[in-house]
């Protein structure tokens, strides 16, 4: 049952949704005649007591261990948004058909009821001004371009680099054929290793660089707001550029 | 051929499109053919093939007549079509950095500078062990994009950050208007239907709703809403919010009229959705074995739902390879 419940909480946090689903769906087999289009928009809801909240169901991926962060996907077999939008309009025309103004009063107010029900998605958190033609971030374009002139000048013998997580998720978006000791994610062990000294708040720089070293890396990037356990001379780095709060060091 | 053409509406060529690059896309990777092949031999179909599209007289019935607009319509109308222009603008000017297009995005453009097919991984350029990304070689939108990006010259970044939202979200809210027309019963023309006199000021109201819905829809990181609005140019994304509901447009149509017309709907938009992204390989199934259990009891008839049941099959074979990978 926890499982479901998880399911739940990530599609729709706290019900609102599925509750104006509910509703959506009511109305349609409140308010409209052909059958068909009852069948495919409010009928399907059946779909969810059958399965994405059926007890049995939750077990079994339980324990198959699908993760639940994949399997929320099974919530868009539901026509949620559309039956909703349907259902509203079939309610605006039925008591608009008995006084325009009252279909115009209650299209306005079921409006209102979706705006302040309803969470905004465009907003600063999630939308910024575009930084670039890429629409990526600014420190990502520079760091490829200072590594990768570096390295076409042949101070270095790899380019293969490591990077704070914020940046090695993007690089390969700007230049695909740019190495990365890991990306997102990692994929092998020794660069899982350095992925999590990468994380940490205090950086032991020498670490980092004989990991990065060993493994083949020519560069290494860190984020100056960090602090560093040694300095650059220790670990055996020299720093050729910077851009904005992140150092770029060659390995030597 | 033509035969089959001809019965074809514009959506169900384009769906066909798709499906014909799920094929020629899966036997090039598994033969480990580049890019550059890839692009040369379907975009050398995607020609021949439109050109008998045309030549057939198909889709000519997509022309719109004019017709004479109450005011009521022409205000719902101005007021839903704000909104979407809105939505474009945010798209178009601002941006959302998604961290899963380290996979998506990552995958188009190392398959268009490299020229292979997954070869590389997007992650880290190391070489890409398949059984890590067996859904994504099943399901290779990602590379389709590389293939426009190549054909028209642009980085694929820049395609899918700058492109691909404007074209996935003015093609939503066009299903979303098919959809609606189907609903209300108001003209539609652009799939082929019979002209009906109905007022559609209740379709741009649909609109309007579902716009508003898209808007304030960020219960969670994991509604249609969101997907359309903040992560068009991603697979999933289209599958949820152009694909689903186009699968309801042709099931509503299929309930209506069990005709081979739109049975073939059904039939590729359930193919194509296992092209974009590949949990369409098992959520496709529950939505039409849902449709079809509804059928036969409601109905009473079980030859609609066995005829339903056949557009999965292209699941049952990709899950199968997914488990052979």
């Amino acid at each position: 049952m926890d499982y479901i419940k998880t399911l739940f909480v990530l599609y729709n946090d706290k019900g609102i949704l599925i509750l104006l689903y509910l509703i959506g769906a009511g109305l349609i087999v409140w308010l409209e005649k052909k059958k068909e289009n009852k069948m495919v928009f409010a009928y399907s809801a059946c779909f969810l007591p059958l399965v994405i909240l059926n007890p049995l169901v939750g077990y079994v991926m339980e324990k198959a261990d699908v993760m639940a962060y994949r399997m929320v996907r099974i919530y868009w077999i539901l026509p949620v948004v559309w039956v909703i939008a349907y259902g509203f309009v079939l309610l605006v025309d039925r008591l608009g058909k008995k006084k325009q103004i009252l279909g115009a009063a209650v299209t306005i107010g079921l409006a209102m009821v979706i705006i302040i029900a309803g969470q905004p998605l465009m907003t600063k958190d999630n939308y910024r001004k575009a930084d670039n033609i890429y629409k990526l971030p600014n420190e990502v374009i520079e760091v490829v371009d200072k590594i990768n002139a570096d390295y076409n000048a042949g101070l270095s013998e790899s380019r293969m680099s490591v990077m704070p997580e914020e940046l090695a998720t993007y690089a390969r978006l700007y230049d695909g054929t740019f190495p990365l000791l890991y990306g997102r994610m990692a994929d092998t062990d020794a660069a899982g290793r350095i992925y999590s000294f990468m994380g940490y708040d205090t950086l032991n720089m020498q670490e980092i660089a004989d990991g990065a070293l060993h493994e083949g890396c020519g560069y290494l990037v860190l984020d100056s707001e960090k602090a560093c356990e040694n300095a650059p001379d220790e670990a055996k780095v020299t720093e050729f550029a910077r851009v904005g709060k992140y150092c770029l060091y060659r390995l030597n | 051929m033509k035969k089959i053409f001809k019965e074809l509406t514009i959506p169900q060529f384009i769906l066909l499109l798709l499906c014909i690059f799920e094929v020629v896309c899966v036997s090039f990777t598994f033969l480990r053919w580049d890019l550059t092949a890839l692009v040369i031999v379907y975009g050398v179909l995607c020609v021949i093939l439109t050109g008998i599209f045309i030549r057939t007289g198909a889709g000519h019935s997509f022309l719109l007549k004019k017709k004479k607009y109450e005011w009521v319509e022409l205000l719902y109308m101005a007021v839903a079509l704000a909104l979407i222009i809105f939505q474009l603008y945010v798209v178009m000017f601002y941006q959302h950095n998604d961290a899963d297009d380290a996979w998506y995005v990552g995958t188009s453009v190392t398959a268009w500078q490299t020229d292979r097919l997954f070869e590389y991984s997007p992650y880290t350029g190391n070489l890409l062990d398949w059984s890590d990304a067996r859904e994504y070689i099943l399901s290779p939108f990602p590379i389709l994009m590389a293939v426009v990006a190549r054909i028209l010259h642009i980085h694929p970044t820049i395609l899918c950050h700058e492109i691909v939202p404007v074209v996935v979200i003015s093609v939503a809210y066009g299903v979303y208007g098919m959809l609606g027309t189907e609903l209300f019963g108001a003209a539609d023309k652009m799939d082929g239907n019979v002209e009906n006199s109905h007022s559609s000021y209740r379709v741009w109201l649909f609109l309007i709703f579902i716009s508003l819905l898209n808007l304030f829809g960020f219960y969670s990181t994991r509604t249609t809403g969101t997907f359309l609005l903040l992560r068009s140019w991603q697979g999933k994304a289209v599958y949820c919010a152009v694909m689903l509901p186009l699968m309801f447009y042709y099931m509503l149509k299929v309930f209506k009229e069990p005709s081979g017309k739109w049975l073939i709907g059904v039939y590729l938009t359930s193919f194509a959705s296992c092209m974009i992204c590949f949990s369409a390989v098992t959520l496709t199934p529950m939505l039409v074995g849902t449709m079809c259990l509804i059928y036969a009891i409601v109905k009473k008839d079980l030859k609609v739902p066995f005829q339903l049941a056949g557009s999965v099959i292209i699941n049952v074979v990709l899950l199968a390879m997914y488990v052979l990978i």
